[in-house]
């Protein structure tokens, strides 16, 4: 029998924004917005220190007893615009959490910590500091004994299985992917919330810790914009959201506070400082967002059940670095989980030709690219505006540089597929047929028009927009988070990263948010 | 080049002139599409993005149309303002003739064309050099296959189930 699901405890502080129908007043030492990977830390942290916490998430409180392993209610509740997010011209798909955990609460578990190559070339370019005292090692292994990461021997899924096997017939390397997971049943369905608080996630590890400690957590309330004068931050305008996710204008929330950190996510912590009009002489406030562009290649394989199983437990580098860090751009070899919305939304195509692929569902074998962006002149990632609304739109221009390394991976994956067993492989790209053979895979995806709508494109992983370094010229915050005009305003989640990362990045936010705070805390 | 497909393609641009000022002119006000609207324009739709996917009698088939409208109803409301501002532009485009002369060249609506029409405008939309026919295309496909499928009704022709926990309260 399953352990059941912890709820929300009577004895915490906890207002539900739609459950608010009067303006009101709240003061806290520190405030946090956002309780994803960066917020939960940061939350647990300072509580321990004694400090008085109150934590703002956008998004609802729902626990494992909400997680029906349904995608119907789990994209509408626990992830941004229900899992539709799209870069300004409507060319990828974002996806990120929006719930009491943030990303940590539907990510798939993987932890990897910031490669080498990413950290030289950040402490290279924008001289972030990350040698010797602020070595980041021992904090990811302080992430690792608090999150239960360690790496998931079971036997990868068949979905997984064809990725390794088939870097095992070419020679490629690939590793076993470590997990934060507690007494995890091998499901399959991390991405919708995990029934079963196996998933070691900011929801069900450091919220709780801190809430058990006195914190405050607004849910469900909407952070317009920080009031500032004089370098400092003085109080945060909110909003309480309805039902439908909107925020209500007619009902603010003043917030007031000595410390305020920001850690709503690389789309929403810039969009906060936009709306805030925060001073920003190096002009990159908002800019250089990145996303792990990912490309999908479908194939097909007898019994993959893609559905079932770790979602991601091995991974391939063999690409990622190969041409140094600023040369053409890396990839890395990643699978999804294989369920009925996530998958049949983003193959190609519709009708037929698309109900046939679904019919085989059970068949199918997703390979998943993940492009390394924000090393290369040409890749400078995107920018992070304001509509007419104050709601941010992330404007991502596609060029020769990304679409290149895009051939390179549909090359790359469909190599793989074959090498691994599949019968047949498609590109997720409007134009591709079902080919047989690695030499008719070839000459389709070189003959492939490459550009925006026809080629599927995806990411979970946004980054940057607030890039961390010690130039105030180049940089957003210093290299512990802090703001360069703003003192009592410290930036703790995946938007300081000054690149992507070449990894999934739960694990990196853990272990600069841990050394970050504890720099805080000694004032 | 046939004269017809030059004449549409002059149209089209001028139409993507139009529909490009409305879709990026956010401080317009949200224009008047009613809920009816946007359901009839979604149940033309529907069998074109699900062909071979709908299953059953003729009543089946119509219930599966008639939830999947649903569930994309239900998903624009959870959306952002601005996005719930683009596709109210969309649906407002799409209820009218003007589309539909600038991909078939017929006055007609959407919603009068039959099934093989309906089938071939898809396709011109998906093949357009415009962007926003592009997206628009990409919009519909999207947003009708992820509300067809997120239906546990719809599982079967995937054999697809999810796991049965016995969780202990």
């Amino acid at each position: 029998m399953i352990q059941g699901p912890i709820n929300i405890h009577p004895d915490w502080e906890h207002i539900d924004g739609r459950l608010v129908f009067s303006p009101q007043t709240f003061e806290a030492d520190i405030v946090i917005i956002g309780t994803g990977a960066g917020g939960g830390v940061a939350a647990e942290e300072l509580c321990k220190a004694g400090l008085s916490v109150l934590l703002v998430e956008m998004g609802p409180f729902k626990t494992a007893k909400d997680f029906t392993m349904e995608e119907r209610t789990a994209y509408p509740d626990l992830y941004q615009e229900a899992a539709a997010r799209k870069t300004k011209d409507k060319a990828i798909s974002i996806f990120q959490g929006r719930c009491v955990g943030g990303s940590t609460t539907v990510n798939w578990t993987t932890s990897i910590r910031t490669p080498k190559p990413t950290q030289q070339f950040w402490a290279e370019r924008f001289a972030v500091k990350l040698e010797g005292k602020d070595d980041l090692t021992p904090y990811f292994q302080k992430a690792e004994k608090r999150l239960n990461i360690s790496p998931w021997h079971v036997p990868p899924n068949p979905n997984n299985a064809a990725l390794r096997d088939g870097c095992i017939k070419l020679g490629w390397e690939y590793t076993v992917i470590a997990r934060n997971v507690k007494g995890c049943a091998n499901l399959g369905y991390c991405g919708m919330g995990c029934p079963m608080n196996a998933k070691q996630s900011m929801l069900v590890t450091t919220i709780p810790e801190a809430l058990n400690l006195g914190a405050t957590l607004l849910s469900s309330v909407y952070v317009e914009k920080a009031v500032h004068q004089h370098g400092k931050i003085t109080s945060l305008t909110c909003y309480a959201m309805d039902q439908n996710h909107q925020p209500q204008s007619d009902i603010p929330l003043k917030i007031h506070a000595k410390q305020f950190i920001f850690a709503a996510g690389s789309i929403g912590t810039p969009a906060i400082m936009l709306r805030s009009n925060l001073p920003d002489p190096s002009g990159r406030l908002g800019k250089h967002t990145y996303l792990h562009p990912v490309v999908i290649s479908g194939g097909f394989m007898k019994d993959i059940h893609g559905h079932s199983g770790a979602p991601q437990s091995i991974y391939s580098d063999e690409f990622v670095w190969k041409h140094g860090a600023d040369g053409p751009i890396g990839y890395k070899l990643e699978v999804p989980p294989i369920h009925p919305v996530l998958i049949g939304s983003k193959l190609s195509g519709y009708g037929q030709p698309h109900a046939d692929i679904m019919h085989r569902f059970n068949d199918l074998q997703i390979m998943l690219a993940l492009l390394r962006d924000g090393f290369h002149p040409d890749s400078q990632g995107g920018t992070v505006r304001l509509n007419d609304y104050g709601e941010p739109i992330l404007d991502y221009p596609l060029n020769d540089y990304l679409w290149n390394g895009i051939r390179r991976a549909f090359l790359t994956m469909a190599e793989l597929q074959f090498a691994s067993g599949a019968k047949a492989v498609f590109p997720a790209h409007d134009d591709a047929k079902q080919v047989k053979t690695w030499s008719a895979a070839q000459s389709m995806i070189e003959d492939l028009l490459l550009e925006a709508y026809r080629t599927v494109i995806c990411s979970a992983h946004v980054m940057g927009g607030c890039n961390m370094g010690e130039d105030p010229a180049n940089s957003v915050v210093n290299s512990y988070g802090q703001h360069h005009q703003i003192e009592n305003l410290y930036v703790f989640d995946g938007s300081v990263f000054p690149t992507s990362l070449g990894a999934n990045p739960q694990l990196s936010i853990y272990g600069l948010v841990y050394r970050n705070v504890a720099r805080l805390l000694a004032g | 080049m046939e004269r017809r497909h030059f004449l549409g393609i002059g149209i089209a641009t001028g139409f993507s002139l139009i529909l490009g000022r409305c879709v990026y002119d956010q401080h317009q006000a949200f224009p008047d599409v009613t809920i009816a609207q946007k359901e009839a324009v979604l149940a033309a739709c529907v069998p074109i993005f699900l062909d071979g996917a709908l299953k059953g009698n003729a009543a089946q088939k119509q219930k599966a149309i008639r939830r999947t409208v649903q569930g994309c109803i239900a998903f624009i409301n959870d959306l952002p303002k601005g996005t719930q501002l683009e596709l109210d532009q969309l649906f407002e485009q799409l209820s009218g003739q003007l589309i539909i002369f600038a991909t078939l060249g017929q006055w007609q609506y959407l919603t009068h064309l039959p099934l093989s029409y309906r089938a071939k405008w898809v396709e011109a939309l998906r093949h357009h050099g415009i962007t926003l026919l592009r997206q628009a295309y990409e919009g519909l496909r999207e947003m009708i296959i992820a509300a067809y499928y997120v239906h546990p009704e719809h599982w079967s022709a995937l054999q697809y189930q999810k796991p049965q926990l016995g969780i202990q309260e």
